[in-house]
């Protein structure tokens, strides 16, 4: 028993966990400064047009359609991408404990938003500029992992992933330390715990964008992705062509961390640690820790986001609370944790 | 008209791994003299060679994972570089020497994967992969581990898991890097006569092993390891005898003969007494 008692049919969580999402979601809807109740919000949503057309003085209608939902929705769309992320590159890495910032995907994001914002670009550009960095971080690193002459590949993308992200944190400070102190330092700091409280609509179509084109080859490769458990030979014996299922997975994962981190600023943990429990309750088959994954991230997103906005007079960044407890939730799962000898 | 003991002849004479003047290492420097080997249906071909001595580079070089560096394999015929990740994979599975799986799979799951490389891109595994892994699970008596995860099984279980994975692939040769190696006694036999039951049923297979005896009680023909670079190929009984291995593994290797007539293979009596 004991790991086994928790592995639950696997049906019977996604419902409940589906069941679970939409229930926190209508409940999320109401609360704030401005709280609505549950009848308030259904009726607004199931007749967006029945009063006739929304104007300024609709406050209940405007606070709902224009913050409340793009925000409930990037908040799921961001914990559902970054656990997707997570599960996608520690299948690549072989390594149940490896994360988005691993490959310095999130580092890039940041920096390529940190100099947007330094720039005074706006806020598409620094979306896309978010883009191109976490992009380029990656192209960076695999580009360098594969020449450094280890025999282990995977090692010397770690390698590689740690080097370059590192870096890329020196060139964030550098940024910051010439930054305007007053106009632009505050909201490179605040952006950098990441953010919600800003999401407009625009924000969030470009989020669900880019994150399913990222999502899309995770959710195709979810089969063959369990073969990346096994050693380099074995896959090739096998008849799988790794570069190929590495580079897919990689660039999926890339797109949806670096959408996520262009609508919301660099949210650690929940890449980590949701795929991570996720696995304890379905076990390790791709195919189901992707789906349950993405729904335990979603969740978890808006349950800290929900509480973010709620708890104090101002906000509390939605990566502090994630980082606080993620990492206790780390250290109670790592304990049950048993080890497979590879 | 042909009987069933004919067909069985002409299976076993149908050839599915041939080398010619193959020579492989790293670095453009050869680990060995030119080997020539072949490897029919039903056949068992033992590797015998001290520690280092490239047992695992050959099985690399075999598998397409190193280019040879002169000579060439030829898989059922088909020069091994023209075949495709996919057509090897119909032709060879491959057991490594420790193996596991950096997730924690149930045995269900860890032997399906070695169906995946006949899945096309984004399809889910159908019902005949599913029969197929149930069909392997059963022919290697796992069927109790089968909910089971890896890291809840013993060494010897992992390994008739891993031959499981490899068997699901349903390619005609199976090559296995020291299958019997940190395994006790009762596991390494359950091995052996897994791969002698397999071998009955036509499978090709290829191993290396530390222990000649296993070559004895599994095997056809042997390669082995000479000091300098040089190797043999030929039956188990000619390869496989004191003479032979003394020189392979440079100390002194005895012959006894069992009550039945059986030969045993050991080291000779220790130089320094034991105290």
């Amino acid at each position: 028993m004991g790991v086994r008692a928790i592995r639950l049919s696997w049906g019977a969580l996604t419902v409940s966990l589906v069941v679970l999402l939409a229930v926190a979601m209508l409940s999320a809807l109401g609360v704030g400064q401005y709280p609505l109740t549950l009848p308030q919000v259904l009726q607004m949503l199931v007749s967006p047009l029945a009063d006739g057309p929304r104007d300024a003085g609709d406050l209940p209608r405007t606070v709902l359609w224009q913050i409340r939902l793009p925000r409930v929705c990037a908040s799921v769309a961001v914990g559902a991408a970054l656990a997707a992320s997570g599960v996608a590159l520690q299948s690549v890495f072989r390594n149940p404990l490896a994360a988005p910032d691993l490959l310095g995907v999130s580092a890039g994001a940041a920096l390529g938003a940190v100099l947007g914002i330094f720039l005074g670009w706006n806020i598409v550009t620094i979306q896309a500029a978010a883009f191109a960095g976490g992009l380029a971080a990656v192209v960076v690193v695999h580009a360098v992992g594969t020449v450094l002459p280890l025999h282990d590949r995977t090692l010397s993308l770690v390698l590689a992933g740690i080097a370059i992200g590192s870096m890329l944190g020196a060139l964030i400070a550098l940024v910051k330390t010439v930054a305007d102190p007053y106009s632009q330092l505050p909201a490179i700091t605040f952006w950098l715990l990441g953010s919600f409280a800003s999401i407009t609509p625009t924000d969030l179509a470009l989020l669900l964008g880019f994150g399913v084109v990222g999502i899309v080859p995770l959710a195709l490769m979810r089969w063959r992705a369990d073969a990346l458990a096994l050693s380099d030979d074995e896959i090739h014996a096998i008849g799988l062509r790794l570069p190929v299922m590495r580079a897919a997975l990689i660039a999926g994962a890339t797109l949806a961390t670096s959408a996520s981190v262009a609508a919301a600023g660099i949210i650690g943990w929940v890449g980590l640690v949701v795929p991570h429990a996720a696995r304890m309750l379905v076990g390790a088959s791709f195919s189901r820790v992707l789906p349950v994954s993405m729904l335990m991230g979603a969740l978890l997103m808006l349950l800290i986001d929900t509480l973010g906005r709620s708890i104090a007079q101002s906000e509390v960044p939605p990566g502090v609370l994630t980082a606080l407890v993620g990492a206790p939730v780390l250290f109670a799962l790592m304990l049950r944790r048993r080890e497979v000898p590879v | 008209m042909s009987g069933p003991s004919q067909t069985r002849e002409r299976l076993r004479t149908q050839e599915l791994l041939r080398t010619r003047e193959l020579v492989f290492g790293y670095a453009g420097r050869g680990l060995t003299s030119p080997i020539d080997l072949v490897l029919h249906r039903g056949e068992i071909i033992v590797v015998l060679g001290p520690n280092g001595s490239g047992k695992s580079t050959l099985f690399r070089t075999l598998l397409g994972v190193l280019p040879p560096l002169h000579g060439r394999v030829e898989w059922s015929g088909r020069e091994l570089s023209g075949l495709s990740a996919r057509e090897l994979a119909m032709q060879v599975a491959w057991v490594p020497q420790q193996p596991g799986a950096a997730f924690d799979f149930t045995v269900e799951q860890y032997v399906m994967l070695g169906r995946l490389g006949r899945l096309a891109a984004g399809a889910s595994p159908g019902s005949a992969d599913r029969e197929a892994v149930a069909q392997v699970i059963a022919r290697l008596g796992i069927e109790r581990f089968r909910e089971r995860t890896l890291s809840r099984m013993s060494g010897g279980e992992r390994q008739l898991a891993a031959i499981a994975r490899a068997l699901a692939q349903q390619a005609a040769t199976l090559v296995l890097d020291e299958p019997t190696a940190s395994l006790d006694f009762g596991n390494q036999g359950r091995v052996l006569d897994t791969l002698c039951g397999l071998s009955g049923e036509g499978l090709g297979i290829v191993y290396a092993t530390h222990d000649p005896n296993h070559a004895l009680r599994a095997g056809n023909r042997a390669l082995v390891y000479l000091p300098g670079g040089r190797t043999d190929f030929g039956p188990v009984a000619d390869m496989v005898v004191p003479e032979r291995l003394s020189s392979v593994y440079g100390v002194e290797v005895e012959a006894a003969y069992t009550a039945g007539g059986r030969v045993v293979l050991s080291l000779a009596a220790a130089a320094v007494p034991v105290r």
